[in-house]
């Protein structure tokens, strides 16, 4: 049994903002407000056979606490309403959904997780894991996907130094070249 | 009465119920205070205001967490272990729903307190994996308002919170089960795998040797005590059968021969319990735990060589 308390994995991705916009479990209207969105909550594709979109249980209640802590920006979901569905996975670890965010508005999403972090380790000191996974878009297109699997208290730090360090690295290099992995 | 007289007269017993913190332990005292503050929270939902009710429904709490507790620990004492975890999960859920839900201060009802010694129990338990189902959910409610719960819905209630005496949960009302698996930290603690005998029969193999050493040495279920998790040098006696090429007992993955062989004992997980109110002198306060199957008689030499005059004890 590998059980992990600590990863965090930084990769160059090719799905931007285009991509979610246009997959099959999303349309019209949905798909509009996926392109002018400040916040996007994308889903776990086929993540198991089956279900080619989900989200990790609790994305509901994650998405009001994001809303609530950024009033002003525009989040959505990136899903028609009728082919939503969450999973409840394995074991007690709290775990956020894919978002996806400008490298612009990533402060301000930082500060929100900040809050939501707290509250869970005030909640549950000592023993809260978080795992989440951050799609950023730099300047030219290129994004960046962080994953992050760790005590709760490191997030915030952790994804703000792995997205600067890794967007300033792709600012001169031509979008989609090859993919980079720490 | 008025419904918040009534409050304050429960908060005053069960206040004095706790006087220094955590000093009734008589299960009878706190099935009577459970059963006078259900019947508070039902009339306060019938009546109450807002507030009042929130209160009826933290002091109903705080007795029925008692109650699970104390019966927990009874439970430990009569050896039914498994039961006696299940409940402490049960306490462990509602203190959470306490601390979430406020109106005292935690120190009041000592829910900090119960909390730790929740947690010090379960520390002691030999469960290592648990079954954890994995749900496919495709539509739930809030258990307030019913309506479904989505990104798109119209409910404001918030999981966990307590609305009008109520706390807020989500009915999975259609889902799809597609697997389950051994995990080390589970949301549900209760999903303990066990084996079964011949007849078809649960059996639990698993050695309570920890738990039965603190619970037979504490004289009530609120008396203090405090685990010190370490490591300590196990005598090799008690590893006559394992060879100079196996693995190490100690789990390094080396060679005993070429690890711990050569050293005054085998360095294993070891827990120093201290208990604040001395145990009884009968009892012995060494005891080895997972080797039951393997020897006996080492097992007295080693605890008679042990010093017996601290209040400290070891495991």
């Amino acid at each position: 049994m590998n059980n992990t308390l600590f990863s965090v994995d930084v990769s160059e991705t090719d799905k931007d903002r285009e991509y979610w916009a246009t997959r099959s479990w999303i349309s019209g209207e949905a798909s509009r407000k996926v392109r002018a969105a400040d916040l996007l909550v994308v889903p776990w594709e086929d993540f198991r056979e089956g279900h080619a979109a989900q989200f990790p249980q609790g994305t509901t209640d994650f998405l009001r606490s994001l809303a609530r802590l950024l009033p002003e920006q525009a989040t959505t979901i990136a899903v028609n309403k009728e082919l939503f569905e969450e999973i409840a996975l394995h074991g007690r670890q709290t775990r956020w959904p894919t978002i996806m965010v400008t490298a612009v508005m990533l402060p301000l999403l930082v500060n929100a997780l900040t809050e939501l972090a707290k509250k869970l380790i005030d909640e549950h000191p000592n023993e809260q894991t978080v795992q989440i996974n951050l799609i950023v878009e730099g300047k030219h297109g290129h994004c960046i996907e962080i994953d992050y699997k760790g005590p709760a208290n490191d997030l915030t730090k952790t994804l703000t130094e792995q997205a600067g360090r890794c967007l300033s690295r792709l600012e001169n290099k031509p979008r989609h070249a090859t993919a980079s992995k720490k | 009465m008025s419904t918040l007289d009534a409050i304050d007269t429960c908060l005053l017993r069960l206040t004095e119920s706790m006087e220094g913190s955590l000093q009734s332990d008589s299960l009878q005292i706190w099935n009577e205070l459970e059963s006078v503050a259900t019947d508070l929270l039902k009339r306060a939902i019938l009546d109450g205001s807002d507030g009042e009710t929130n209160r009826a429904w933290h002091l109903k709490t705080v007795a029925s967490t008692r109650t699970t507790y104390l019966t927990s620990f009874q439970l430990m004492r009569s050896g039914k272990y498994y039961e006696a975890w299940c409940k402490l999960e049960e306490a462990e859920i509602s203190l959470i729903s306490l601390k979430r839900n406020r109106i005292y201060q935690s120190s009041e009802f000592a829910v900090d307190t119960l909390a730790k010694m929740v947690k010090n129990w379960q520390s002691l338990y030999p469960y290592a994996v648990f079954m954890s189902p994995e749900f496919a959910i495709k539509r739930e409610e809030c258990s307030i308002c019913g309506l479904v719960v989505d990104p798109w819905s119209d409910c404001k209630h918030e999981p966990g919170i307590v609305y009008r005496g109520k706390e807020c949960y989500r009915i999975v009302k259609t889902a799809e089960l597609l697997g389950m698996s051994l995990v080390p930290d589970p949301v549900q603690k209760y999903s303990v795998p066990f084996i079964k005998n011949d007849q078809g029969e649960r059996h639990d193999h698993y050695d309570y040797t920890v738990v039965s050493f603190v619970v037979d040495r504490l004289r009530s279920a609120v008396s203090g005590w405090t685990p010190t998790w370490t490591k300590a040098y196990h005598p090799h006696e008690l590893f006559k059968d394992i060879g100079p090429e196996d693995g190490c007992p100690c789990g390094s993955g080396r060679q005993y021969g070429n690890c711990c062989n050569s050293n005054r004992g085998v360095l294993r997980p070891h827990i120093e319990i201290e208990f604040d109110e001395r145990p009884s002198a009968l009892l012995p306060n060494v005891t080895l735990a997972g080797y039951k199957e393997r020897l006996s008689s080492e097992k007295s030499t080693w605890v008679d060589s042990r010093e017996s005059d601290s209040q400290s004890n070891n495991v």
